[in-house]
């Protein structure tokens, strides 16, 4: 029942270590209602005190020194079952993988979007001039993967074309970029000039599509697919959405 | 001069050094483990971890001192290895193995209250009334300060107050 100040308490177990009788009179008197208290901790330390026995061991029958060979630390004793542990967790582990990867479905190839078969002819009246390109790209592009188009096309490229097809500004794209741009059949290919600062391959379609009249699809296995933004029949594909960047499929 | 002339080559300097302070060594590790036969064989790995590791001490206190701090070190990680099996004892088995050479003169409540301590509680209370040593010998024997010796003895005797009173 500790339930006195700190300062009556430690002067109460001082008293008690000590067992100077005036003293403990005095407080006595000064806390009559502690008596009892300061009497039950002092025959708690007399009591811890006459706990330790006397001299058990004569001097004559002090066991000789021989030095042991030091014992093992708990880690060490459990050496062997931690290391059966392991290797069982270990084969555990081994069994599940290959359990998983047997039970997981092989990965089938996305179908590619563009058909083969109708790929742009090309025109034999391009490349009048040879473009005068400036292109600093921030990253190699061998670095992107090339299966990965969202990456490849956030890395900032300078291009400048004075004049040059619009097919072949494409290709510097790719080439940039590190990605595979794609016209889709039928994509006029008219001269075009660029001026492009520190901007991504989506960017640059982006505003290409503006100018010229095209939309940039992501087809999400490593290619962009470009459309033109009004088709031969003079109807806009989406006409809120002319120069945007879709992340739609297009073609599977 | 013992530790001196061991470290020069002189074994027998060591078994001085055993033989002066054998007790001193077995009383502590008697309190903590609270049975003598596994306090004797602690004595033992006390002296042999002395023995190979004399050559580091670093001789800025006393070598009673060091010893009483490998002791106590060595008693407490002794007693929670052997807490587990302790527990399963019968209190009154334990008691009785405690001294079983000489008739038990010392109050069983007590003896019943230590058990129930945790091995460093016992020994801070061993090293100040049985050991009767200081607050600041108290700190080196444990590797603290005076003032974290001292509340650890207070909460010792605090914990001890409760069971001892809780036995009643």
């Amino acid at each position: 029942m500790n339930r006195v100040g700190p300062e009556l308490d430690g002067l109460m177990w001082t008293l008690a270590e000590e067992g100077n009788e005036r003293a403990i009179d005095e407080f006595g008197a000064r806390h009559p209602e502690l008596r009892g208290e300061l009497l039950h901790r002092m025959s708690m330390v007399k009591g811890l005190r006459g706990a330790k026995k006397p001299q058990t061991v004569p001097r004559a029958s002090i066991p000789r020194f021989v030095p042991r060979e030091p014992k093992a630390t708990p880690i060490q004793s459990r050496g062997p079952a931690v290391l059966v542990g392991g290797l069982v967790l270990a084969a555990i582990a081994a069994a599940t993988f290959t359990f998983m990867t047997f039970l997981t479905p092989p990965v089938r190839p996305q179908p590619s979007a563009v058909n083969p078969k109708t790929t742009p002819k090309q025109s034999k009246t391009v490349v009048p001039v040879v473009p005068k390109v400036d292109t600093s790209p921030i990253t190699e592009p061998d670095v992107v993967a090339k299966g990965n188009v969202s990456e490849a096309t956030n890395v900032p490229v300078t291009l400048r074309v004075e004049s040059a097809p619009l097919f072949k500004v494409l290709d510097m794209i790719s080439l940039n970029c590190g990605i595979k741009v794609v016209p889709a059949p039928g994509m006029p290919n008219p001269s075009v000039a660029v001026d492009f600062e520190r901007m991504s391959a989506m960017d640059m379609l982006a505003d290409l599509g503006k100018r010229y009249g095209f939309t940039a699809f992501d087809q999400h296995d490593g290619s962009i697919l470009v459309v033109p933004a009004v088709d031969k029949s003079g109807q806009t594909i989406t006409s809120g959405d002319q120069g945007s960047i879709h992340n739609q499929k297009i073609g599977g | 001069m013992l530790v001196e002339r061991f470290l020069k080559g002189d074994t027998r300097a060591f078994e001085d050094l055993y033989s002066k302070y054998y007790e001193k060594v077995f009383a502590i590790a008697r309190g903590v483990l609270m049975d003598s036969d596994e306090a004797a064989d602690a004595v033992q790995e006390i002296f042999t971890l002395v023995y190979r590791h004399l050559g580091r001490f670093d001789r800025r206190s006393r070598f009673s001192t060091w010893l009483f701090r490998v002791a106590v070190n060595r008693s407490i990680q002794e007693a929670r290895r052997t807490r587990y099996r302790s527990r399963t004892v019968a209190l009154t088995e334990a008691l009785a193995k405690a001294a079983p050479e000489e008739p038990d003169t010392t109050d069983p409540k007590v003896q019943a209250t230590l058990i129930k301590l945790t091995p460093a509680d016992r020994a801070l209370l061993v090293l100040f009334y049985w050991e009767e040593m200081s607050l600041q010998d108290i700190a080196d024997s444990i590797g603290c300060g005076v003032n974290a010796a001292k509340t650890r003895l207070y909460r010792a005797r605090e914990r001890f107050r409760i069971l001892f009173e809780a036995a009643q």
